[in-house]
């Protein structure tokens, strides 16, 4: 909640804020994205905002400013002010206004020009029953500057988690962001996270979406910047009940842009997942470059994968833009392959998941990261 | 599996899809013993493998089937196979994303009851795959995926020599094989050769038999062993077929509709 130190301008914003949550809805079914998910239920109201209970991991070179987001717009002002919410419009509905308005923690990761941060910067965050907690990970990386932040979601109970990541790369930057959203199956979780490449910049998601009982999670490219370069890696399991709507979505608007989209879901029980992709070319973005693939594998017979790909292209010279998707299940004859070598159906089922995310979990660049996928994949879905 | 079993099949009985495929096989492999099983297509042979390794699709209607003193279709797939029973695909499937070496240390592993160190597994697997004159880049390819037909028989044999099972069916393995390939094969079986080891080799053609030697040869016809005798039955197929068999045992009708379900 509000420091007894806090700037004016962050003072400003959440009255601001404030404002919008008493007169925006919640997101509506009739918005295209959000027509496949109920938000049914959800009070918002009925979760206290609590303060962020943040760990931060990792060695900074000096310059590189790693701190939570609280301290660091009551030290560095300016700074934050500057970039808190260019990218993201507070104004979209009640959540978004929520979340600038009760704003109770999150990172603030700035590193200087040409300064690179060799290792991955580690970022825990907890939550229990009954919170809500409004978070905000701003990252600037000035021109040629380059670091990986990574940040675990974890929690127990019923709560809200509503969390903003703004990625800001200048010219040559490279900002590589990974996530794993292992929250609470209990949990209403919304994130949004946003990016805008300047030139010759490049920025990574890589993320994996297992906990939440309600998940809606954003992963937005806009490449401006001559040269620039997006891509998303999600790979996502859902098990028992869960709902997940991903949205992966690359525009470009800058010439010789370059985006991927990769993604891959295991569902069982009575799971639904909704991933939408989007990969669009403005007019005047010449020579670009857009594919997405995005792929599900479904263990049980209740379990519903919906994916939704699009590619809108508004300019004629276009070095290759595509997408392919697809819904499957485990092939009866390979598992019986596999078990007629001694392996049980289980340890069988696990060898034909693991193999079908291979393709992503060979390219998640952190493998600590990989690792705890892998893991979490193990435990959660196919058990 | 350190000693040798026998397999004990009496009047067993296979439907597919509701339709009789075997219809009462019955015969016996002794511990050691190598048995061929011969006849023209649609006999039933495939079905015989796929049954007695527990496929789901193929439903047991009647008959028993005991591996040593154990109720075989009492048993999972899996258990089979940890009980030392083996059957070498015609058609192995392919599994994009897992290479032949982890599959086949978590395969050995699964079989043994205990895991196997990595490094110990390695060396395993490079003198079998010498053995079987396989490249060793073969390891780390995805099972199966983008093999040749020859390749993933031998692919079939070096699982078989690194399981080392108690009773390997080889179904047709000799099928579309060229003649080094088949010595490969026939290395293969033959370094198992043993009091611990039997083998069942389906087969259309007597070829295979010249470099693996049975004990027994069975025709098998419209879902029945309709003969059984030694090696020399064998080669009289080669130069006669089949239609003498049937004659004399007074089968006139083809089992052209029983293609494509075996």
């Amino acid at each position: 909640m509000p420091a007894a130190t806090e700037p004016a301008f962050l003072a400003q914003r959440r009255q601001k804020a404030a404002e919008l949550v008493a007169v925006l809805p919640l997101p509506s079914r009739k918005e295209e994205d959000w027509r496949r998910t109920s938000l049914e239920g959800l009070e918002v109201e009925a979760y206290k905002p609590a303060p962020a209970r943040i760990t931060l991991q990792g060695n900074v070179p000096e310059g590189v400013i790693f701190t939570d987001i609280l301290t660091a717009a009551a030290q560095y002002p300016d700074l934050v002010s500057k970039y808190l919410g260019s990218l993201y419009d507070m104004a979209q509905n009640k959540l978004s206004a929520a979340q600038a308005a009760y704003l109770t923690g999150g990172v603030f990761l700035y590193v200087p020009r040409n300064v690179s941060v060799a290792e991955p910067l580690q970022v825990r965050y907890e939550a229990a029953e009954g919170e809500a907690h409004y978070l905000h990970t701003l990252v600037v990386a000035e021109a040629n500057a380059s670091v990986t932040l990574l940040e675990r979601f974890e929690g127990t109970g019923d709560y809200l988690h509503v969390g903003v990541v703004e990625v800001i790369p200048m010219d040559g930057a490279k900002v590589r962001y990974g996530y794993l959203q292992n929250q609470s199956q209990d949990a209403w979780t919304f994130t949004a996270r946003r990016t805008r490449t300047a030139r010759d910049a490049t920025v990574e998601w890589v993320g994996g979406e297992f906990g939440g009982g309600l998940v809606r999670s954003e992963l937005f490219g806009e490449l401006v910047g001559e040269g620039s370069s997006s891509t998303i890696k999600v790979v996502y399991g859902a098990t028992g009940s869960q709902h997940m709507n991903i949205v992966a979505s690359e525009v470009h608007e800058g010439c010789n842009t370059a985006s991927d989209i990769l993604g891959r879901g295991v569902l069982s029980g009575r799971a639904h997942t909704v991933f939408w992709g989007n990969g669009q070319i403005n007019h005047g973005a010449r020579n670009g470059s857009t594919f997405q693939r995005q792929q599900a594998l479904i263990l049980s017979k209740q379990a519903r994968a919906d994916s939704i790909p699009a590619l809108i292209i508004n300019e004629s010279d276009v070095q290759q833009a595509g997408h392919a998707s697809t819904v499957g299940k485990l092939d009866e004859e390979q598992l019986f392959y596999l078990m007629s070598r001694g392996l049980t159906r289980q340890q069988a089922v696990r060898m034909l998941v693991m193999a079908f995310l291979s393709p992503v979990l060979d390219q998640i660049p952190v493998e600590e990261l990989r690792n705890e996928m892998i893991r979490l994949m193990g435990e959660k879905v196919v058990n | 599996m350190t000693t040798g079993a026998s397999l004990v099949i009496e009047d067993l009985r296979v439907s597919v899809d509701d339709k009789p495929i075997l219809k009462g096989v019955s015969f016996q492999v002794n511990p050691g013993e190598i048995h061929a099983i011969m006849g023209p297509n649609g006999a039933g042979k495939t079905t015989l493998g796929f049954a007695l390794m527990g496929h789901p699709r193929y439903e047991i209607t009647g008959g028993s089937v005991k591996l040593g003193d154990k109720d075989l279709l009492a048993m999972d797939v899996t258990e089979r196979a940890k009980e030392g029973l083996f059957l070498a695909f015609q058609y192995p499937f392919e599994v994009s994303g897992v290479t032949v070496a982890n599959f086949l240390r978590q395969a050995v592993s699964a079989v043994r009851g205990e895991e196997i160190s990595v490094w110990d597994f390695q060396e395993m697997l490079a003198e079998k795959m010498k053995q079987l004159e396989m490249d060793p880049s073969f390891a780390s390819r995805y099972l199966n995926e983008g093999f040749s037909g020859g390749e993933k028989k031998r692919n079939e044999m070096l699982q078989m020599v690194l399981l080392r099972p108690r009773i390997a069916i080889l179904d047709e393995t000799d099928s579309g094989l060229d003649i080094d390939a088949l010595k490969v094969v026939a290395r293969a079986v033959n370094s198992l050769r043993g009091p611990d080891f039997s083998a069942v080799i389906i087969t259309h053609y007597h070829r295979i038999l010249n470099h693996i030697k049975p004990d027994v040869v069975h025709v098998m016809m419209n879902g029945r062993i309709v003969k059984t005798d030694g090696p020399e039955l064998a080669e009289e197929i080669e130069k006669r077929g089949y239609d003498w068999i049937k004659a004399e045992v007074g089968i006139t009708d083809e089992t052209a509709d029983l293609q494509g379900v075996n």
